[in-house]
């Protein structure tokens, strides 16, 4: 189990009803946590989509000479953050790094999210699909979620970006999945639903326009707090080889792999990616908590 | 807060500090000063030398068996050991070895002719799961064959029989000259080993198992079974995940060993094998990469030992891939490499740019080969001159989860390398597998793209282990069929004048080097690590280093 | 409550069928064919043929499927391509060291985390609180395999302070019966060889502990908050029953409800973090050999590794279950 999944297992126990999004946004407005995650990711978001304007170097432009003395040259006025073991700028290709992390993060969130909606809504509102549903996601639930998405990336033969996205995007399924049905539950049988059945509204509809949106602010919380793990999952994968099949490509996760190598004669070369992932997953975490806690009826009386 | 709660955290506070103090207090376990620690990258296969041939079973086994010819310390030049001379004739088809006298084996079976023809002997019958060619990889790759062909092998089997003649005669006959036998004989796979040990614990015993894997069927070589040689160590105890453990043979004929253990620990990660070193779990290791280099030689208590370059890497180019059969696509891919740059700056100064298929020290080795230093424009001029539209797409394989000697950092040179053929007139398509099983078999078989990285280091010092590997024999690696080049080569290897040897293969390094079936990039000088108070360590070119002559000194 | 175990066991049941048709339909999934890894690429296409009768994988699947749930009921896993061993011999060398390996993490994280989830809650709002919430939130931030190279770089490499790989020194003439090896230093009376393991120990476990550290901090502290303002805290308060009393009694007693779910929920997650940290550290545990194999495509490891792992993960998952109805009277009476 991720710790997205545990996470969601916490707001499971306590599925709640939307209707709170406006008194919710106020009340993130105030929170520090929320705002200093979200300049965190909204100055990730920025390099992102600015790489080319703002990283002083090409990230794939080698300079073999800059490391013919040995590796790695460290910090200098030239390179604010050195140079990597192919004489490349290191800032430059954190920069542009962000847009991997970020790319991998939304896109396997999304693959998990789609898959893991529609297979908790299927699972809670049509009662004889959900038993199926479900022991499908407690044997994928019984292999151990980073094991899974090696498993997956094999699969393919090799590693690769979609690779990886796809592998973090099953893997996060289930938690999808048990959340939308645990809400559906809750609110298949409430009055209003049991009123819209009643007047022969389809079931298609009722589950579009009554249950999925009161579903839904847990499963926002959730994604936010998948998108972080999910960022983790990605750079352990690039890790362990199994990233782009380009080694020249910036991500983080493989720039840590290719660099471990060095930790003793240039360790910032393995702890400038480290901070760089360290940062786009706290941000998320801190904007999912302050959500979380802004959505969570219990928690509202407090602070 | 309650007072529980309080009782309960101070305890947890104490216990920690307690914990730590202790932690730094307590000093490491040094070695004791008869037993060595030394770090291997991986666990042996097997200890039955006839069926291995990967480095880290080698190493340990070469400890325990001995062939009847070795290598004198630290070269490749060829010495007596169990046989004391020999003499070949009828064309250098009958071999005669004088045996070594009052040698025993390490189980006190007695070392005699019979002993050598049994050995011999149970190489060429192997059967079944033994007789192919990556079981018996040595013996098949310089004896070409088994009494029975094997399934799906070519079978030209060079040794014919052997005869004992009293106990410390032993004849050997060939079906035909060969002028690597020799040389070849001081391979660790053709160590000798007890006849009673292999017949009781069921060395030819081997099974393809329910999955068809090849497993030893006996007690012979396995981990937690025996091997037993005539060298200066024998084995103690093998337990996977933990240690090989070796004992001073105190009967040894020769000069005894000073070390009364040496244990063996695999540590797959490079640096975790230096960090071992630095810590003192262990006294040393092999294969340093270049970048550790400068790290051992700050710390004063270690030390960097020097093994003599015995290997080549390069690139391969597949010629089965078009448009690579053209010669001048292929030489501009030569001129498109950066070899220059990518051996000053990746090999740490203990690399020489390789400009044949070979090491210098090679008896062959020619310095009149063409050459094809770094020249961008040059080579887009010759992929226009054979008419093809820039850039011209080249899917280019290099190796994952692999540090060899010669390509300490495969991804390393390879994005080096794509960077410079980008700046060729070529489009780099990236493509990698992990070394095993897919990498090496790909290359092998030819369906590792046009090009791909990989080397080759050498077992013994002829260079029919080098050219004459690679490119006597039509290979799917290379793609091409060039009967000029493998007759060439095969003349070469049948040749038993020593000086017209040397011109053969001169003039096929020459004719290789035009023709350029790949491109060779570096030879490497691959370091070994020790604590500085290790002496009497000897580098070998082909790896062959006794620990017998190791010891401790301070 | 006996029923509700047993309705559990049945449960699980098609769990396992799915499971081992899972693993079965992706092994074969995999990129190249078995008779070919098992061949090399060199084979020829009659030795690929012959390899496929041989060991019935030119049968219909359902066939092959039924023969391999025969041979993994019987406990036979088959022979690793790798190393040439018995599966099941190597499941014993290497899962008594991640589950040692995963008790000292947890041991590590509720130690630290319950105390200090306590804490903040207690002194809700203050610099411990946002000293809890804030190391927390870097535990679940840090990749777990930067942590571990941080922690070995440090205490291992710049300060000597620890070993830096492996389980166990090799000077060490130690016995493993058990192959836990603080236990087997224990049992065979050997301290020198458990306190060396336990040293082993320290660094993975610290790393592997972090994320189940921050999670229990967290949800010590919200449970604790919970139980606080609760009716019968506060009548016990009202009625002066020391703040020590009321500690033991009635917030910690009712917040370890939740936390011990939680750390019991936590296998998987110790199993995914396990492959990482046990690369890091060279530690010859479950998590590297699986990777590795499944990297290497050794076949047989995979097939019997992953089921084995699997299988493990849901009987704790089980008794987790289980003991939480002991622990819920609510559970434990519905189940009458």
């Amino acid at each position: 189990m991720s710790i997205a999944e545990m996470e969601a297992r916490e707001l499971e126990l306590d599925p709640t009803g939307g209707g709170l999004w406006h008194d919710a946004f106020q009340r993130l407005r105030r929170s520090p946590a929320a705002i200093v995650g979200v300049v965190m990711i909204a100055i990730l978001v920025f390099l992102a989509i600015f790489a080319p304007f703002v990283a002083p170097y090409s990230p794939t432009e080698q300079n073999l000479d800059a490391i013919a003395a040995g590796c790695c040259p460290g910090p200098s006025r030239e390179h604010l953050l050195g140079v990597d073991d192919l004489g490349r700028d290191e800032l430059s290709r954190l920069i542009y790094g962000a847009r991997y992390s970020l790319l991998i993060g939304v896109v396997a969130v999304t693959i998990g999210l789609s898959m893991g909606l529609l297979l908790g809504a299927v699972a809670g509102y049509f009662r004889r699909a959900d038993s199926p549903i479900m022991r499908l996601m407690d044997i994928m639930l019984a292999i151990p979620g980073f094991l899974m998405a090696i498993g997956i990336v094999a699969l393919f033969g090799q590693g690769g970006l979609l690779q990886v996205m796809i592998a973090i995007g099953v893997v996060n399924i289930p938690i999808f999945t048990r959340l939308m049905r645990g809400s559906i539950i809750a609110q298949r049988d409430n009055d209003y639903v049991l009123a819209a059945r009643s007047v022969g509204v389809p079931n298609r509809k009722i589950l579009g326009s009554h249950i999925v949106p009161n579903a839904i602010s847990p499963v926002i919380v959730a994604a936010t707090l998948a998108l972080a793990t999910a960022i983790i999952d990605a750079a352990g994968l690039g890790f362990l080889g199994l990233g782009p099949q380009d080694p020249a490509t910036p991500e983080w996760g493989t720039m840590l792999t290719n660099t471990v190598r060095y930790l003793q004669t240039a360790p910032f070369l393995a702890i400038f990616p480290g901070i760089a992932i360290v940062i786009a997953v706290m941000g998320f975490n801190l904007i999912g908590d302050a959500l979380r806690e802004t959505l969570d009826p219990k928690l509202r009386g407090r602070t | 807060m309650g007072k529980g709660l309080k009782v309960l955290l101070a305890a947890v506070a104490v216990a920690l500090t307690v914990t730590a103090v202790t932690l730094a207090a307590t000093t490491r376990t040094g070695a004791t000063s008869d037993t060595l620690v030394f770090g291997t990258a991986s666990e042996p296969t097997s200890l039955d030398g006839a069926v291995v041939s990967d480095g880290e079973s080698l190493r340990v086994i070469d400890q325990i068996t001995e062939g009847l010819v070795g290598l004198k310390n630290g070269t490749t030049i060829v010495v007596p050991k169990l046989a004391t001379s020999w003499k070949a004739s009828s064309g250098g088809k009958v071999w005669t070895f004088k045996l070594r006298k009052g040698v025993s084996f390490q189980d006190g079976t007695p070392f005699n002719a019979k002993a050598v023809c049994a050995n011999f002997n149970r190489w060429y019958n192997f059967t079944g799961a033994f007789a192919s060619d990556s079981t018996s990889y040595y013996y098949y790759t310089v004896f070409g064959g088994y009494k029975k062909a094997a399934a799906g092998l070519t079978n030209t089997p060079l040794y014919r029989s052997c005869k004992a003649v009293g106990d410390s005669t032993a004849v050997i006959t060939l079906r035909r000259p060969n002028s690597a036998f020799l040389g070849a004989l001081s391979l660790t796979a053709f160590g000798m080993q007890s006849p009673t040990a292999m017949a009781k614990y069921g060395a030819n015993k081997g099974t393809l198992s329910k999955d068809g894997v090849f497993t030893p069927g006996g007690q012979y070589g396995v981990p937690g079974g025996v091997a037993v040689g005539t060298g200066p160590f024998k084995l103690e105890s093998w337990k996977i995940g933990d240690k090989l453990v070796i004992v001073r043979n105190d009967s040894y004929w020769g000069k005894k060993a000073f070390l009364r253990r040496v244990i063996f620990r695999a540590i797959p990660d490079n640096a975790a094998r230096l960090q071992a070193l630095q810590t003192g779990e262990i006294q040393g290791y092999d294969l340093v990469e270049p970048q550790d280099i400068p790290t051992v030689q700050k710390n004063s208590n270690l030390k960097v030992l020097d093994r003599p370059a015995f290997n080549v890497a390069y690139v391969t180019i597949n010629q089965a891939v078009k448009p690579f059969d053209n010669p001048l696509v292929r030489q501009a891919v030569a001129y498109g490499l950066d070899r220059a740059g990518v051996v000053k700056s990746f090999y740490a100064g203990r690399g020489t740019v390789a400009n044949e298929f070979m090491p210098p020290e090679v008896v062959g080795y020619s310095k009149t080969v063409k050459k094809y230093p770094y020249n961008p424009e040059k080579a887009k001029q010759l992929l226009r001159q054979a008419g093809l539209t820039l850039p011209v797409e080249v899917e280019f394989w290099y190796p994952t989860d692999v540090s060899r000697p010669y390509m300490p950092d495969p991804a390393r040179n390879f994005q080096a390398f794509a960077a410079s053929l980008d700046k060729s007139g070529f489009k780099v398509v990236p493509k990698s597998a992990p070394w095993r099983p897919d990498y090496v078999s790909r290359v092998q078989a030819g369906t590792a793209g046009a090009l791909n990285l990989i080397g080759w280091t050498g077992d013994f010092g002829d260079p029919d282990n080098f050219i004459g590997t690679f490119f006597r024999t039509k290979q799917g690696q290379w793609g091409f069929n060039n009967p000029k080049l493998f007759a060439l080569l095969n003349k070469a290897l049948i040749e038993t004048n020593l000086t017209k040897r040397a011109a053969l293969y001169r003039q096929a390094n020459n004719m290789i080097m035009s023709y350029l079936p790949g491109v060779p990039y570096v030879h490497t000088k691959p370091a070994l690590a020790f604590q500085k108070n290790v002496v009497g360590y000897i580098p070998s070119p082909v790896s062959l280093e006794p620990f017998s002559t190791v010891r401790f000194v301070g | 409550m006996l029923r509700f175990a047993v309705r559990r066991l049945i449960l699980l049941v098609p769990i396992l069928i799915g499971l081992s048709l899972l693993v079965f339909i992706w092994i074969r999934a995999l990129p190249g064919s078995p008779a070919q890894a098992l061949l090399g690429e060199r084979a020829t296409d009659e030795s690929i043929a012959q390899v496929r009768n041989q060991y019935g994988l030119d049968e219909p699947l359902y066939e092959q499927y039924w023969r391999y749930l025969q041979t993994v009921g019987s406990g036979d896993l088959g022979t690793s391509i790798a190393s040439r061993r018995p599966i099941t011999e190597e499941i014993q060398d290497r899962f008594p060291a991640t589950v040692e390996l995963a008790i000292s993490a947890m041991l590590f994280a509720t130690l630290i985390g319950i105390p200090l989830g306590f804490l903040a809650a207690k002194r809700h709002g203050g610099a411990v609180d946002h000293a809890s919430l804030f190391l927390s939130l870097i535990g679940v931030s840090i990749p777990i395999f930067f942590l571990a190279l941080l922690l070995k770089w440090a205490f291992a490499v710049e300060l000597g302070w620890l070993p830096s790989v492996g389980r166990q020194d090799v000077l060490i003439d130690a016995e493993h019966p058990t192959n836990f090896y603080v236990l087997d230093g224990i049992i065979t009376g050997n301290w020198y060889a458990s306190w060396d393991a336990i040293k082993h120990l320290i660094l993975p476990a610290i790393a592997l502990g972090s994320i189940p550290l921050a999670i229990i901090a967290r949800i010590t502290r919200a449970s604790v908050l919970d139980v606080q303002n609760e009716d019968y805290v506060r009548t016990a308060r009202a009625k002066g029953i020391s703040s020590g009393a009321v500690d033991r009694r009635h917030v910690l007693r009712n917040a370890m409800l939740p936390i011990s779910t939680i750390v019991g929920l936590q296998v998987g997650l110790l199993l995914s973090g396990a492959i990482l940290t046990e690369t890091v550290f060279a530690f010859p545990g479950i998590g590297t050999w699986l990777q590795m194999a499944i990297v290497n495509r050794d076949y047989p490891v995979i097939q019997g590794g992953v089921l084995f792992v699997a299988i493990i993960v849901v009987l704790v998952n089980l008794l987790v279950d289980i003991s939480y109805g002991f622990l819920n009277p609510r559970i434990r009476l519905a189940g009458r």
